[in-house]
């Protein structure tokens, strides 16, 4: 119960900087910029990742690295058939399924093997 | 022992500070700036964005400079799409043309703040990650580089200690009768995302993973991987790889003919200097070649002597990370003792990255001794820490802080006069005009008119350059010639409008910028 009031309050502080920062620096253009991002590139492969065993630094860090770029290309790929701002949509979209099917089917067991542990 | 929670929050105070130094120089003033290779970068996710589709064949304006730069397939975008089309998600999400890439350029470009905190911490322990990451912050050659627009550069450089932190991992599990193969793996993608940031970097990361191998081969007398998880490996990288295979047969078409990097091989005592001896033939400032300019006060090289002097001695596999990455960096600045000298001083600008980790671990190994002071153990540690930083920010952040601030102040970057005509030309002129550019102050600025504009508009210094003969229309800037007080250049242009452009069409005519239609159809 404690772990959990932590990460909350942990994510409550990473907001307010962004807030703050935003406000004192660039306004909503950075607002919008460090939201999207987190949204976009970290959120998908972190939910991806977090199907393996790596620690929760790891899993923020890379997914970061490899969200940017992975992310980016997919919509490079995709945006050639839908244009680009539709491909963003329908990358994120495509990556949060993929993430639910690699839980269902291919994680099922690993998930399932914690769920006993705990 | 730091809680992970306040870690977290120190960590993104930490990164936020960085942030905010870094974006100074559009803070309160959105005007693009920058050299050219800054108006390139920005052109492609301009572009991609403004007609929502990526680009692969290049567009006009872009080809007139850039067509040949994919040496693979000519005409053909030559870098890997996604850093670009990073830019223009940023665009697209902020719905802003100008400050969103360079803010998420700024992003982006001080990630080894965090990919440096992120191995530090995981081999050494909180304390040093956090020294080496706040000296980072004020590191002037990684500065310099993002200001003057090598943007991709400082991003890849930023890969290197996540893909040899996850071939460690990989390494040690494998060696520990553990597999964890999910590393290998990682270390797979993360060294996809080098390549397709920037190929000069990516070098550098395969480098230092080859000498790392090679010193682990050493030190265990064993292999520590199996082959089937590399072969896997070497898969995944090879199909990631070729989804961009225009790309990244450039690269490698570039490597074989290596024509822009060939010199004369510099002198062998080379290999007893860092930087001495090095020479970029003025494209940067002599303060690019300094140890005191550049990384610090003088003081802090018998810190880096004693940081190598410590992960000698303590030759455990954490320290055969940092001395792997630190014969890397050797090796690729070094290459002009054989000839190849044209990323030389690039590679250069990596120096900060290992020596600041080195620093923080021979200070953090003199600070050690402070066990000797009984009960004021405490105090000494912490105010020895705080001493050094005291003095680093004195001798580094003052001078980052002020060239952060100051970067391509007043006319030095595009003006709003500028940007205007920029966007009246994206307008109102057709696709394929052809319209030579005189009287900006500088190449760099007429650089960002061409990619601001979306049309060919090259920069000529004579009414008799080259570029005249096909010109369909002309931008004369009588702007920046006016506000340095340039009488002699207004003279010469006014002398020249008048006795040549009488019988031309005057299209735009505001701000002392006047855009011509001149005899040629298009």
């Amino acid at each position: 119960m404690e772990i959990r009031f932590n990460n909350r309050l942990l994510i409550t502080f990473t907001f307010l900087f962004i807030v703050i920062f935003s406000l004192i620096t660039l306004k909503f253009i950075a607002f919008k910029v460090i939201l999207g991002f987190i949204l976009l590139f970290i959120l998908p492969f972190y939910l991806i990742l977090d199907n393996f065993d790596l620690d929760m630094e790891e899993k923020i860090i890379f997914s970061f690295f490899i969200g940017v770029i992975f992310f980016s290309s997919l919509v490079y790929l995709i945006g050639n058939l839908f244009g680009v701002r539709f491909s963003i949509i329908l990358t994120f979209i495509i990556l949060i399924f993929s993430n639910l099917f690699l839980k269902k089917f291919i994680f099922k067991n690993k998930n399932k093997s914690n769920k006993d542990i705990e | 022992m730091v809680n992970r929670h306040i870690e977290a929050i120190i960590v993104t105070l930490l990164y936020f500070i960085c942030l905010y130094f870094w974006i100074l120089p559009i803070q309160g003033n959105s005007f693009p700036y920058g050299e050219v290779d800054a108006a390139s970068h920005f052109a492609i996710a301009d572009y991609t964005t403004s007609t929502n589709k990526p680009i692969t064949i290049l567009p006009f304006y872009i080809d007139k400079r850039y067509g040949r730069d994919n040496a693979y397939k000519n005409h053909r975008l030559w870098y890997h799409p996604p850093y670009h089309m990073a830019f223009s998600i940023a665009q697209i999400i902020s719905n802003d043309r100008i400050t969103s890439v360079f803010f998420a350029n700024a992003i982006f470009s001080s990630l080894i703040v965090l990919s440096v905190y992120f191995i530090i911490r995981k081999l050494f322990g909180f304390l040093p990650a956090f020294l080496s990451s706040f000296m980072l912050i004020f590191s002037m050659r990684d500065i310099m580089v993002y200001l003057w627009g090598q943007w991709p550069e400082r991003m890849g450089f930023a890969y290197l200690p996540l893909v040899i932190y996850c071939f460690y991992k990989y390494s040690l599990s494998y060696l520990h009768k553990k597999e964890k193969p999910i590393y290998l793996y990682l270390t797979s993608l993360l060294l996809v995302c080098n390549l397709f940031v920037h190929p000069m970097t990516f070098i550098h990361t395969i480098l230092t993973l080859l000498i790392f191998s090679f010193l682990l081969l050493i030190k265990e007398k064993k292999l520590f991987f199996s082959i089937r998880h590399l072969l896997i490996s070497v898969i995944l990288f090879i199909l990631i790889v070729s989804i961009f295979p225009l790309q990244t047969l450039n690269v490698i078409v570039r490597l074989k003919s290596n024509k822009y990097d060939k010199a004369e091989p510099n002198s062998f005592s080379r290999l007893f200097r860092w930087t001495g001896g090095l020479n970029a033939e003025g494209s940067v400032p002599n303060a690019y070649f300094s140890y005191k300019d550049m990384i610090g006060g003088y003081w802090t090289i018998p810190l880096i002597i004693l940081g190598i002097l410590v992960i000698l001695l303590r030759r455990n596999n954490k320290t055969v990370i940092i001395f792997s990455w630190l014969i890397g960096l050797y090796i690729m600045i070094h290459l002009d003792v054989i000839g190849i000298s044209g990323r030389v001083h690039r590679s250069l600008s990596a120096t900060a990255h290992i020596f600041y980790p080195l620093v923080a671990i021979g200070l953090l190994s003199l600070v050690s001794y402070a066990k000797y002071f009984g009960i004021y153990k405490k105090y000494v540690k912490y105010g020895v820490i705080l001493v050094f930083l005291v003095l680093f920010i004195n001798s580094n952040g003052k001078a980052a802080y002020l060239q952060l601030k100051n970067a391509y102040s007043g006319i030095i970057r595009v003006t709003p006069y500028q940007l205007e005509v920029s966007e009246w030309i994206k307008d109102n002129i057709p696709e394929k005009a052809q319209i030579p550019s005189f009287g900006a102050l500088t190449q760099a600025k007429s650089r960002w008119i061409w990619m601001l504009s979306h049309r060919y508009v090259p920069y000529i210094q004579s009414f008799s350059d080259k570029r005249m003969v096909n010109a369909t229309h002309i931008l004369l800037d009588y702007s920046d010639r006016a506000i340095i007080g340039d009488k002699k250049t207004i003279a010469y242009m006014q002398d020249w409008e008048r006795k040549n452009l009488a019988n031309a069409t005057l299209l735009y005519n505001k701000n002392y910028i006047k855009v011509y239609k001149i005899g040629n159809q298009i």
